[in-house]
């Protein structure tokens, strides 16, 4: 593969935020939940970009406001070089074409009443391409593509099976031709032998079609597998960002140390040693002072408690917001 | 060291009444749990691992639902035999149960203190007052941080770890001799993951007891598990140690296993191997080796008889045809 990082970017936030609003009803003071605070992101054409973290750590809610699934509260947002913070109507809807979405649960998103043939040409007629039949014939391609036979087009999705329903999940982000897929952890539902045959599609889709990808996972090994930049969270923070190989190699952050030692590996032979975490997450709504790992890391000095990392760029490629590697 | 068996599971089918008739969810088990080891049982969704265990300590509803068939000795005792009074005082006391969600196990108008106290009193006839000292005494055992506060606690107040940290106070207050985790860790992130893990095999190494772990997750499983059991379609398609088990796979569907997770250390760009098709529904099991209409060596054997589990080498087990007639070269 070229230089991914030299190609064009495809999608893009500056400093984004999503702050939900909590409470405030009669006489409890109104909250905010700070789900994604201050994140800078780039994925690049053809670039498998896997966002990995732990529940509650803002991963999906970063992915859905980066195709304005939810609006941002702030910050601005990239699609092929035009800014979309805020578009509305129809340049939103050239937006949505150029950006889709794979979710997780392919049991609830994907409309019960629509045999598949209809959910794949429900978004063609939205976006007015091509004629009835033309639609018909792109359909029954793109479900080739995906393996999925001509018989399936006048199925409901309640008659597939979980690695079969992803299949119409994925075709149905194709079917418009989009640059980039964000995927909310496309494969954890399903069963290892099926996750492997959906991995090997994204694989395959990404290379005949130069499609990029935001991965968001919590396996680090399929992430791992199919990732070629890996961003790590921690409480609507990004910790650290490097190339895969880089990162596994030549982690920095003491969060991103601890999260993967604890990957278990599937070997018997291999015995590594474990970074145990103390505590658990705290809340997002009462996020830590300072940096919002310092409650929790084994290297936390009292300046952690007060001041607020940056993500920098430590090595070419490599950034981390940590003070131990500030200058 | 010796082997001491505590529960042998002989020959246990457990089948279902359905609309479609009853369907055999699984069909002759066999297999025993050791003290001190922790026993893995692996599958995909639907290949009867949940209801083996469930079929152990008898969780079905005999009268409408399942019926029973084989033996489960615990120490020589059928559990399936004994009047469903008895079975009481076998679950939680002898063999206990560790759900995935435990959300949804524990009691949520109960304070976690009194749900093991629960357990204590039934089982162990303690006074209120001695059961709540050993109550604190094992939510500190299994690292619940300031004990005597968490006593007084609702389930909904804790976070998944504690909640699964709750469940295995529960478990092991009576002293089980077995411990069934049903995908303990599933609904975990991975760091929580690791500390529950490591808390099960620290309790598995120092109350000396038999370990039943059913996951999906063969890499927990490489981790923790001393034997593995490997189920398809309600069988045990292949048994072995974990070294057997991750070296040398026989069965066709344990490789396929192995193959298609990625690890940590594999290379990229190089495909993931896939098992073709689909788990069949237990109403359409097919003919012969259930596995054959999936397998890449299927031969016109496979799909009229059902190969038996056979002894490969001292310690490993197969379900497979081919596996058998290519035993001189796997022996090497």
């Amino acid at each position: 593969m070229t230089a991914v990082e030299n190609r064009k970017i495809v999608l893009k936030g500056e400093n984004i935020k999503k702050y939900f609003p909590v409470g405030g009803g009669f006489g409890s003071k109104k909250k905010l939940v700070k789900a994604v605070d201050d994140i800078d992101i780039a994925i690049h054409e053809g670039e498998i970009y896997g966002l990995v973290g732990e529940t509650g750590c803002g991963k999906s809610t970063l992915g859905r406001t980066l195709i304005r699934l939810t609006e941002p509260t702030a910050g601005k947002l990239e699609v092929l070089g035009e800014d979309i913070t805020h578009s509305r109507d129809k340049d939103l809807m050239k937006l949505r074409q150029a950006v889709q979405m794979v979710f997780q649960d392919p049991f609830t998103s994907l409309d019960p009443k629509q045999k598949v043939g209809e959910i794949l040409m429900e978004a063609m007629e939205i976006h007015g391409i091509g004629t009835r039949e033309t639609r018909l014939d792109t359909a029954m391609e793109i479900m080739a593509k995906v393996g999925l036979r001509p018989e399936h087009f006048y199925r409901y999705p309640h008659e597939f099976s979980g690695g079969q329903r992803q299949r119409v999940g994925l075709a149905r982000a194709l079917i418009l031709n989009p640059k980039v897929i964000v995927c909310d952890e496309p494969v954890s539902a399903l069963d290892v032998s099926i996750q492997a045959q959906i991995i090997n599609l994204m694989q395959d889709l990404r290379e005949q079609y130069d499609i990029s990808f935001l991965f968001i996972a919590h396996d680090m090994s399929v992430v791992k597998y199919i990732s070629d930049k890996i961003g790590v969270m921690y409480l609507g923070h990004l910790m650290e960002e490097a190339k895969t190989d880089e990162l596994f190699e030549n982690t920095l952050h003491p969060y991103a140390q601890a999260l993967l030692s604890a990957v278990p590996n599937a070997s018997p032979h291999v015995k590594k040693e474990r970074i145990m975490l103390q505590g658990d997450l705290p809340s997002p709504m009462n996020p830590p002072s300072g940096c919002v790992f310092h409650t929790r890391c084994p290297y936390a000095t009292e300046d952690c408690s007060v001041r607020v990392p940056k993500l920098q760029e430590i090595q070419p490629g490599h950034k981390v917001a940590c003070l131990k590697y500030e200058q | 060291m010796e082997k001491e068996t505590i529960l042998q599971v002989e020959d246990l089918c457990t089948s279902f009444s359905t609309e479609r008739g009853r369907l055999k969810a699984i069909d002759g088990v066999s297999f025993e749990v050791n003290k001190g080891e922790i026993l893995g049982i692996v599958g995909e969704s639907g290949c009867g691992k949940s209801v083996t265990s469930q079929s152990i300590m008898r969780l079905y509803d005999e009268r409408k639902l399942a019926q029973y068939s084989g033996r489960v000795l615990l120490h020589g005792e059928n559990l399936l035999d004994l009047p469903s009074k008895k079975m009481q005082d076998i679950r939680g006391q002898k063999v206990a149960m560790v759900f995935q969600d435990a959300l949804s196990s524990l009691n949520p108008v109960f304070t976690v203190g009194n749900q093991i106290m629960e357990s204590l009193m039934i089982h162990e006839k303690c006074s209120k007052k001695e059961a709540k000292e050993k109550a604190v005494e094992m939510l500190r055992l299994v690292g619940i941080p300031d004990p005597a506060r968490r006593f007084y606690q609702f389930p909904f107040e804790l976070s998944g770890g504690m909640r699964q940290r709750v469940m295995i106070a529960v478990a092991l207050s009576c002293n089980p001799e077995i411990l069934i985790a049903d995908e303990p860790t599933t609904a975990l992130d991975v760091t929580i993951q690791a500390q529950i893990m490591d808390l099960i095999v620290d309790m598995n190494k120092k109350l000396n007891m038999g370990v039943m772990l059913i996951t999906h997750d063969l890499a927990v499983v490489a981790e923790t598990c001393q034997r593995v059991i490997v189920m398809y379609l309600g069988q045990i398609v292949e048994e072995g140690t974990v070294d057997d088990i991750f070296d040398r796979p026989l069965h066709p569907y344990t490789k396929g296993l192995m193959d298609s997770i990625p690890k940590l250390d594999s290379d990229k760009g190089e495909r993931l191997h896939m098992i073709k098709g689909t788990v069949p529904l237990l109403s359409q099991i097919p003919e012969g080796c259930r596995f054959a209409p999936r397998c890449p060596y299927a031969a016109a054997q496979c799909f009229k008889q059902m190969p038996g589990l056979h002894e490969i080498n001292g310690t490993q087990k197969v379900r497979c045809h081919m596996a058998e007639a290519a035993q001189p070269v796997v022996a090497d």
